[in-house]
């Protein structure tokens, strides 16, 4: 793409140079940034062509000569060669392309392996991809055949070929079949369709590779496109799953966001008292929770907040109380996962609380003292508006997080506890994200339902995001 | 000079692809295994024999630890990619239908020999048995039973009214004593009772083959036997809350403070080790029950890679671990319950072997199609449903989890 | 939502303030109604806690003594302090509250590391203490009741279990050496700035730098030699301890070496150059970064696949690679654009190109940004461990940290003590990180940094 527009261009470039041929000066305006992308996006892909063709070139010498099969992460060292020439002469034509090769190397990265695994996903979203339906040959619906020609097989063993492949037609037609190929260093699988089967006669839609010795021909379970039919499940089944789930997850973000807030702010006030003895003493220690990674604190509270042997409801029981059931009922289990979470979550609220309160002048004070405010006012007049304003972008922050905040959930409860009419992929405490989880990884690996549900989420997360970039003024940054 | 740094990224992706990746050589064959503790040292030690002998071709065996939790979907994934290893020892048979549909097992049938077939029981090679082809090597059997403590409790009563009595008469929680316990929360251990009642997972067609479509586990019969499991921790106040943990009744019998258990051979090394005084019985048959109690059978084998590059090795090997020599020092080892039959003779005398053995006879094999992953889960969220109050619908909880077993299979 | 209220009121009765109050009035509603749901659904008592006579009396007792003890120690501390400070006046009213903070956070610091204190006194534990239904016989009767840990028959030995049969070769122990002798170095130095007041100087820094050096060289040395075989336990997962240790370390390294790598350049450019599309460049690596990525593990699966990097610690690098671009190149954008351009300005007068200016007058000025996004992706590989799961190979010698917790807290509620001792140890690094660095993180807090 991109040396079409290059040879296209060539010729302008004696009437006032257009695409910027030649200048260290960039095309200007929606134009000039589409067609930037354009040419950055087309170096990117060429770059990837030709990378495919000689990591192929590679193969089938390799494949002529009997070497090893080549590595295949030398397609990543080709693309990257490839795309060295590519971007000396695109610069010497136009040298304002510079300035995007500081973001190439980010670019790449995030094609290929972010963009070009989300643009996967969108896809598995509309199929029925599943342990089963994986693409791959079905050894439990095999059959031993003798290859006649490459068209014709022939039926060894006098079982019924239909039956035994679980075809859907008694002619088996279209149905897609695989032989392992095991001579080679690695096993190839050779995947054809049957046309016809008649008898112990099975015909081929196309013609096998020459030479290939294989006795046993396997069903492949196709990955099928199912248009939206991921997506109907999901809002057939929503009172069940979607619905409750979705209440839970914004419950969880709000009032996770609100409770870590007050109690971060609380403490951030106390502590910022400068008259306190060894409050740096206090701020080091209250520091550990953050200190502590994730993963493992929260396993650590699993432990504590086991319902009969866990030790807060030792604590319970020693000044008491009656032991609560965390983790087993679900109303408690929520309960555990706000409180784990403030817990986890403090220490990083006070800390920026007393940033920010380290950065409001203390001449304000001394103003509104001459001016005759007491203490009270001072910190709703003064202290409680600077704090909301540098606490905005944290909230939002804090609250599009915790929407996603799977680690948590899986960690603390895994979802559980299960409550009556609930499914096996949405128990009490899932959250959006690891109900897609549950569906991807445990319960019958469901990976188009899982996809669909990442789908969800990401216009989800995405909204919400928007809506906090726009408050915390990120889109007026960027545009610095 | 923007050069430099695209080389440099470059060399940096060469160098990482190169430097890390793995390579694999043709005469290693890579086995996971997911044995612990005394039985991979045991495991390490026959591999290592095996090497020596003519069978092996001078291949090196290179063994993986895994944890069984781990070994579905990293193999499935794997496998078909050419990553997978060659075998895995080894996988509990209920395992192998989605194993199977997923393609990434080989058939095994050429590989056992008729006479290793006839020494072995035959409920052991129909687990492994699937569409009519052979899909692993059977290894070891294992089924739940009655674990006692001598020193509280001389035998179990055959009654199950007598049964309860003994066991609340031994309970005392507030000291820390049980008279029985068992994970009530766990679908596995529980079907014994269920089946006593005649709940069944899948019912069977005409030619013998399960029938997915009838999940037997909202009868009649299934609601009899949660309110039976209920009554254990809800009205004879054996079981309370948080003392189904199999880890924590483990650590209880093994202190001496629990007289009857219900476990398998798999916790019998630590009961050994704190050395009770232990026998091994049945349940008895559960009052208002249609039939004696019948726990699962679960078979433990060898299963090979359908992709593996060394299956004449791997086989061999597999070959190597089911004789009844291995089978028996395996025994020895940690308990496992052979079921090879010569081998079975050699250990009559173990009160292991005899008491697993009879709760095994008693037994019913897990079923292995594949429909089974779609059942475990929701019916271990009605039990769980049916222990955590006293007397809840039963009937509607078991409803709703066949219905969502049923969706589960047909959504296809 | 709450401190909402607070701000818009001070204008009189808005409809902001109205709303704001609503809301508040809705949520205490709310919570209280929740709060009687939770107490209605307790337990009852259970065998394994004790229960002892009057013990809520007592500590609420306990408490109110100590409230009023503070009454009277603040008046007394007033009438002390206003004699020896002759004619100045002490106000009872703060000493009070300071007194009364005093106690809050010794309160709030107790409840908070009490999880912590009670993992490490675990660790240390050979008995397993969590599942141990029994309650103890001796000692006071909080630990008795095991609301705090007993202090008796306290060893080593869940430690040694993570170490047991691991071989170390001499060049390794090499290694050890060094990095301990930074770590002397890096407390030496620290104690040196302490007793000078806090003042450091030219030869101190560059002390300080070597001492750097010296750590990372030997832990360098170290795990990256550190290999499979030198594990040659019983083959217990608990004794692959320091091989998921080497492995997590080598994988963070890395990750976060390319995040520097890939970060600086972008951050840059967005801070300094004026192209069009910048921006809409920048929104999209925002925008993208949004989508959970696990969820799309099954497609990064089939493409470490294709690439041939399935199992190897290169693919699981370069998953990771695409999920920190947009946070680092925020940061740095942020910090290029609060340093001059008028140095650049001088070194592009000065013949300099674009490139040369930002590698020899931007980059050295940035040390200890590139360090905190260094670390800032180093804490968040070092515990992740979700992709990991999916993209490592299988087997207990490729797991990381966060993998190999993962199957200690499932396989081992029975024994608590060589978790909590593995909990103990792979936190160590993460916490030693966050101390030695704090200046950062608290920086960093205000700029949206959420700890992943």
């Amino acid at each position: 793409m991109a040396t079409t527009v290059r040879t296209r261009s060539r010729k302008k470039i004696a009437d006032g140079g257009f695409f910027g041929l030649g200048s260290s000066t960039p095309p200007e305006g929606a134009a000039g940034a589409a067609l930037a992308i354009g040419l950055v996006l087309g170096i990117c892909f060429l770059a990837l062509a030709l990378g495919l063709l000689l990591a192929n070139g590679l193969n089938a010498i390799a494949d002529a000569q009997n070497w090893d099969e080549p590595k295949r992460y030398w397609l990543l060292a080709f693309t990257i060669l490839a795309m060295i020439p590519i971007l000396l002469v695109a610069v010497k034509v136009m040298p304002w392309l510079s300035n995007w090769y500081y973001l190439l190397p980010a670019i790449v990265c995030l094609l290929a392996f972010t963009i070009y695994p989300i643009v996967l996903t969108f896809y598995f979203a509309f199929t029925n991809y599943s342990a089963i339906n994986s693409g791959e040959p079905d050894s439990s619906a095999q059959i031993e055949v003798k290859i006649i020609n490459p068209t014709t097989l022939s039926v060894l063993g006098g079982v019924v070929a239909a039956t035994d492949l679980r075809c859907e037609t008694p002619d088996c037609a279209g149905r897609s079949v695989a032989f392992l190929d095991e001579r080679g260093s690695t096993i190839k699988k050779v995947l054809t369709n049957i046309e016809s089967v008649s008898g112990n006669t099975i015909t081929l839609a196309s013609a096998l590779p020459a030479g290939l010795e294989a006795t046993r021909l396997s069903r492949v379970n196709d990955i099928k496109i199912v248009g939206f039919s991921n997506f109907s499940r999901i809002f057939a089944q929503a009172s069940q799953q979607l619905v409750p789930i979705f209440i839970w997850t914004v419950e969880f973000a709000v009032f996770t966001t609100i409770i870590n807030v007050v109690f971060g702010v609380l403490l951030g006030i106390l502590i910022n008292n400068r008259r306190l003895k060894f409050r740096n003493v206090y701020r080091s220690l209250l520091f550990l929770p953050w200190a502590v990674p994730g993963v493992i604190s929260i396993q650590m509270w699993t432990k504590l907040l086991d319902a009969n042997f866990g030790a807060l409801n030792r604590l319970f029981g020693f000044v008491g109380l009656n032991p609560a059931p965390w983790l087993i009922d679900g109303l408690w289990a929520k309960a555990a996962i706000l409180l784990v979470n403030l817990w986890l979550g403090f220490p990083y609220m006070m800390t920026a609380t007393v940033g920010a309160l380290s950065a409001i002048p203390d001449e304000l004070y001394e103003a509104a003292e001459i001016d005759g405010a007491n203490r009270w006012n001072q910190t709703r007049f003064i202290t409680l508006p600077m704090l909301t304003a540098a606490f905005t972008p944290i909230i939002l922050g804090t609250f599009a997080f915790n929407f996603n905040n799977f680690g948590i959930i899986y960690l603390l409860t895994g979802g559980k506890p299960i409550e009556a009419g609930q499914l096996p992929t949405a128990h009490s405490t899932d959250i959006l994200l690891s109900w897609g989880y549950n569906t991807a990884f445990l319960n019958g690996i469901d990976r188009g339902m899982a996809s669909a549900i990442a789908v969800l989420v990401a216009f989800l997360t995405i909204g919400i995001s928007m809506v906090n970039f726009s408050v915390a003024g990120v889109f007026k940054e960027a545009r610095k | 000079m923007k050069m430099r740094n695209t080389a440099v990224v470059a060399a940096l992706t060469v160098a990482l692809g190169l430097g890390i990746a793995s390579t694999q050589g043709a005469s290693k064959v890579s086995i996971w295994t997911d044995f612990k503790g005394g039985e991979l040292a045991w495991f390490t030690a026959a591999a290592k024999a095996f090497e020596a002998t003519p069978a092996a071709k001078g291949a090196k065996l290179e063994l993986t630890s895994v944890i069984l939790g781990e070994t579905r979907d990293k193999f499935i994934q794997a496998a078909p990619k050419g990553e997978g290893p060659d075998l895995i020892a080894t996988i509990p048979h209920d395992q192998i239908g989605e194993f199977v549909t997923a393609g990434v097992l080989e058939p095994m049938t050429k590989y056992l020999d008729a006479k290793t077939k006839s020494d072995t029981q035959a409920s052991a090679i129909d687990a492994f048995n699937y569409k009519g082809k052979l899909f692993g090597l059977p290894m070891w059997s294992e089924a739940v039973a009655v674990v006692y403590n001598k020193k509280l409790i001389k035998s179990i009563p055959s009654n199950w009214e007598a049964f309860i009595a003994a066991a609340q008469k031994l309970t005392n929680p507030e000291k820390q004593e049980f008279g029985f316990l068992a994970p009530i929360g766990i679908q596995y251990h529980m079907n014994g009772i269920y089946r006593a009642f005649g709940a069944y997972v899948f019912g069977k067609n005409k030619d013998g083959s399960l029938n997915p479509q009838d999940i037997g586990l909202a009868t009649e019969g299934a609601v009899k036997a949660a309110q039976t499991i209920n009554d254990l921790r809800f009205k004879y106040k054996l079981i309370p809350e948080g003392t189904e943990n199999p880890d924590l009744e483990k650590d209880l019998f093994t202190k001496g403070k629990v007289a009857m258990w219900l476990t398998g051979p798999w916790d019998m090394s630590a009961v050994k080790d704190a050395k009770i005084d232990y026998g091994i019985g049945l349940l008895p048959k559960p009052t208002g029950a249609t039939k004696p109690w019948s726990p699962f059978i679960g078979v433990r084998g060898l299963v090979m890679n359908a992709y593996s590059k060394n299956k004449d090795v791997a086989a061999a090997f597999a070959q190597y671990l089911i004789s009844k020599e291995s089978q028996i020092s395996l025994n020895q080892e940690g308990g496992r319950l052979p079921i090879s039959k010569s081998a079975l003779a050699q250990l009559k005398g173990d009160p292991t072997v005899k008491g697993f053995g009879a709760a095994s006879a008693a037994g019913i094999a897990m079923p292995n199609i594949a429909e089974m992953g779609s059942v475990w889960g929701p019916w271990g969220d009605a039990l769980n449903l049916s222990i955590k109050t006293a007397n809840p619908d039963f009937a509607d909880l078991h409803k709703k989890a066949v219905a969502a077993i049923l969706g589960a299979i047909n959504k296809k | 939502m709450t401190s909402g209220s607070g701000t818009n009121s001070g204008s009189g009765f808005s409809w902001q303030s109205i709303v704001g109050w609503a809301l508040g009035a809705a949520l205490l509603v709310f919570t209280v109604i929740t709060v009687r749901d939770l107490a209605s659904r307790v337990l009852p008592r259970s065998f394994a806690v004790m229960y002892p006579e009057n013990g809520g009396r007592n500590v609420l007792l306990g408490l109110l003594g100590a409230v009023i003890l503070i009454f009277l120690t603040s008046y007394v501390g007033k009438l002390w302090g206003e004699r020896t400070r002759q004619g100045r006046k002490i106000s009872y009213w703060a000493i009070m509250s300071d007194q009364l903070t005093h106690l809050f956070f010794w309160i709030f610091i107790l409840v908070a590391l009490y999880p912590i204190i009670f993992v490490v006194s675990a660790s240390f534990d050979p008995r397993n203490t969590l599942t141990d239904a029994s309650l103890g016989d001796t000692g006071p009767l909080i630990v008795q009741a095991k609301v705090l840990p007993s202090l008796e028959g306290k060893d080593f030995s869940n430690y040694e279990a993570l170490f047991k049969g691991v071989v170390i070769a001499p060049w390794q122990i090499l290694g050890l050496v060094v990095f301990a002798l930074g770590i002397v170095g890096i407390a030496a130095l620290w104690f040196m700035v302490q007793s000078n007041a806090g003042k450091t100087n030219a030869s101190i820094n560059q002390n300080r730098t070597r001492a750097y050096w010296a750590i990372a060289i030997g832990l360098l040395v170290f795990f990256g030699t550190l290999g499979p075989a030198q594990f040659t336990g019983d083959g217990s997962l608990e004794a692959k301890f320091l091989l998921w240790l080497r492995n997590t370390f080598i994988i963070s390294t890395i990750t976060g070496v390319l995040t520097v790598m890939l970060t600086t350049t972008v951050g840059y450019a967005m801070a300094r150059l004026r192209f069009p599309g910048r921006f809409q460049v920048l929104l999209f690596f925002i925008f993208v970064q949004m989508f959970p990525v696990f969820l799309a593990a099954v497609a990064i699966y089939d493409l470490m696949y294709r690439l041939g990097l399935l199992g190897s610690f290169a693919g699981l690098i370069l998953a990771y690679s695409g999920g920190s671009i947009a946070y680092g190149t925020w940061i740095y954008k942020g910090y290029v654009e609060s340093l001059p351009p008028s140095l650049e300005e001088a070194a592009l007068v000065d013949g300099c190109t674009r490139w040369t200016a930002f590698t020899r007058v931007v980059l050295p000025l940035s040390g200890p940004m590139l360090v905190f996004i260094f670390l800032q992706q180093f804490i968040g590989t070092y515990a992740e461990f979700f992709l990991a799961n999916i993209l490592l190979a299988a087997g207990v010698d490729n797991w990381n940290i966060g993998l190999g917790l993962r199957s200690f807290a499932q396989q081992f509620t029975a024994e608590y003590g060589k978790f909590s001792a593995a909990a103990v140890l792979g936190a160590l690094p993460i916490v030693a990180l966050f101390y030695g660095f704090q200046q950062f993180f608290v920086s960093g807090s205000l700029s949206g940094g959420v700890k992943e």
